[in-house]
């Protein structure tokens, strides 16, 4: 069955063969040929996915084929890890923000565990060891709290002695 | 170039929130402050999303304030700035100060009854972290949690450099107050998993025999702190195996181990054979120089586990002082022990108990471990040693990983590579040209290890 083609087609019209063991990586695609038993000769539309999107999907899924498969075991038991991203997937992951944003996205859609997990843990990483004003600064957000505000949230969270 | 437009856009924002929740939960708690400052939505997801204390990962470090470059806030008050206390400058401080962590306090109050793995690290030499860590766990105790818990898995574990530390009394309290919540009538609010052995203190019977009254339904259980000296008697051992049906995954000093517990295992096999269940399939030991007093290893009890746990794996992992001959003895191919990873931990040659392993465990080795301290390396890079490894290789064909702190022949790690490809993928295995030790030992901590 190797080699095996099956027809994504992306938001903006693009067609793009995949071969099915990589389609499959993603669960939704996965379900969507297994229990809806779709025909591998129709055009899986992708309605959420662009084309420059899911040609990087496609390249990261590609590269990861061979991966041994994530253990089941629930994502609430697993620590997760922010230090392991591999050095291929960081230098696939050198990429603007916004892009970065929409391979969330697409993960999240496509239903690839792996891939979101990378992704999210750039962004974690992103965040880490920075001040709010700085986090501010990386993401462009603008700081919507009063100093009251700020203030208030800066007592809640202060050291409280059990009684 | 940019617009007005586009300097206002702010994209993560536009993310919805469920991919918000996704990426703050790769941080710790202690991380997670900032984000409540940041803006405020942000500040509502924390505040609203059970989901992200499903497991709390909570790292305790050493801080000091910085005295110059407080900065005011916006109305005026001046804010004390922590920074983490850097190894090679320890603070002698004896005074306590938790205010650092009033956060990781405050979303443990919040949300301490969605709370279902809790993993903790903490740098146990300093005395305000130390403080913390009780306060923590007895958050969760009996009285703080009158309205239940569902804490399934929890992790302990100290962090920081100096092993031999500790006046801990106050620790074990708080622990005993975390195990004493009695979820013996709630399968959903029993501890599942406990992992206790990045401790460097020295639990005792009442601690452990609290844990499992109140956790009956315990599957992993991990006991071998990092004290020198373990101090859990066999018949608390007996008393763990009795109460916990389910127990999968043990790990315990052969120390505390008795014929007893052997036989009591046998016994249990033979009860759950009518309902076709033996749930045991891991036992992990560490035998250290307590062995220099242990009795005969009696080879029929040993054998009669096998029978009966026909599915068991085995972790030994032998300590820096235990003596040879001892090694060699539960190597003895007649014990039939199904090891399936080995850790040495060596200052002496080990070649003959390698080859020894490589014939006795041949058909169930998979993880193997030679650790060394610097000072030992030298002594333990020996044509005989690289041929050992070379033997061991050859003879357990399902290796699958490979740890070795010492420095190896090319013409060694070559072989191996042969014999087994796999290895040679990323984590599989640490073969180099130059010693590289696990730890170090300082001369004046010797004295403790061997004495």
């Amino acid at each position: 069955m190797a080699g095996h083609k099956i027809k994504l087609q992306s938001n903006d019209g693009d067609i793009f063969d995949v071969e099915v063991e990589i389609a499959k990586l993603s669960i939704t695609i996965k379900t969507m040929l297994e229990d809806l038993s779709m025909n591998e000769e129709e055009i899986i539309p992708l309605p959420n996915i662009n084309s420059a999107i899911f040609k990087k999907v496609i390249q990261w899924t590609t590269h990861h084929k061979d991966d041994p498969p994530l253990p089941p075991e629930d994502d609430e038991n697993r620590e997760k890890n922010t230090n392991d991203i591999s050095s291929w997937d960081q230098e696939f992951l050198k990429v603007d923000q916004g892009t970065l944003f929409e391979l969330i996205l697409a993960a999240n859609y496509l239903d690839i565990k792996g891939l979101l997990d990378v992704t999210c843990t750039s962004v974690a990483n992103m965040i880490k060891g920075k001040t709010s004003e700085e986090i501010r600064q990386t993401f462009n957000i603008k700081n919507d709290f009063t100093p009251q505000e700020e203030e208030q949230i800066k007592k809640e969270n202060e050291w409280c002695e059990n009684k | 170039m940019a617009s007005s437009d586009e300097i206002e856009h702010c994209p993560i924002n536009d993310l919805p929130e469920l991919a918000l929740v996704q990426i703050f939960s790769y941080l710790s708690i202690d991380e997670r402050a900032v984000l409540e400052e940041t803006c405020k939505l942000w500040y509502n997801i924390l505040r609203n999303s059970p989901s992200l204390a499903f497991t709390c990962v909570i790292q305790l470090h050493a801080f000091v304030e910085e005295p110059i470059n407080s900065t005011p806030n916006r109305l005026g008050r001046v804010l004390p700035r922590w920074v983490r206390q850097t190894r090679d400058q320890p603070k002698y401080m004896t005074n306590t100060d938790p205010r650092p962590y009033g956060y990781i306090q405050q979303y443990l109050k919040r949300f301490h009854k969605d709370v279902k793995n809790l993993y903790i690290d903490v740098e146990q030499h300093d005395v305000s972290c130390r403080y913390v860590l009780c306060q923590l766990l007895t958050l969760f105790g009996p009285e703080q949690c009158s309205e239940g818990r569902q804490i399934h898995s929890f992790r302990l574990r100290f962090i920081s450099h100096n092993p031999l530390l500790m006046k801990s009394q106050n620790i074990i309290q708080a622990l005993r107050t975390f195990f004493q919540y009695d979820a013996s009538k709630n399968r959903r609010e029993s501890l599942i998993s406990c992992d206790l052995s990045g401790l460097t203190i020295s639990l005792d019977d009442d601690t452990i025999l609290t844990l499992t009254k109140n956790n009956p339904y315990l599957r992993k259980l991990n006991l071998q702190d990092q004290s020198l000296v373990c101090i859990l008697t066999p018949f608390c051992i007996l008393q763990i195996i009795d109460t916990l049906k389910e127990l999968e995954d043990l790990w315990i000093d052969m120390v505390s181990l008795s014929d007893e517990f052997i036989l009591l295992l046998v016994e249990k096999a033979d009860d759950q054979q009518l309902i076709r269940k033996s749930p045991l399939n891991h036992l992990g030991i560490r035998i250290r120089r307590e062995e220099k007093f242990s009795d005969e290893i009696d080879t029929k009890l040993w054998q009669m586990l096998h029978e009966k746990y026909p599915d068991l794996k085995m972790t030994l992992n032998f300590g820096l002082t235990t003596p040879l001959n001892r090694i060699r003895a539960y190597m003895n191919a007649n014990l039939q022990l199904p090891v399936h990873t080995l850790v040495i931990n060596t200052p002496i040659p080990v070649a003959d108990e390698l080859c020894l392993a490589a014939n006795s465990f041949s058909d169930t080795l998979e993880h193997v471990h030679i650790c060394t301290s610097g000072q030992w390396a030298a002594m333990t890079r020996t044509t005989a040693f690289n041929q050992a490894v070379i033997y061991l290789a050859y003879r357990c064909v399902h290796l699958r990983t490979l740890y070795i702190d010492v420095a190896l022949h090319e013409d060694t790690i070559e072989e191996i590579y042969q014999l087994h490809p796999h290895l040679k993928e990323p984590g599989a295995s640490k073969l180099l040209l130059i010693d590289s030790p696990t730890h170090t030992i300082l001369p004046q901590d010797m004295g403790d290890l061997f004495g």
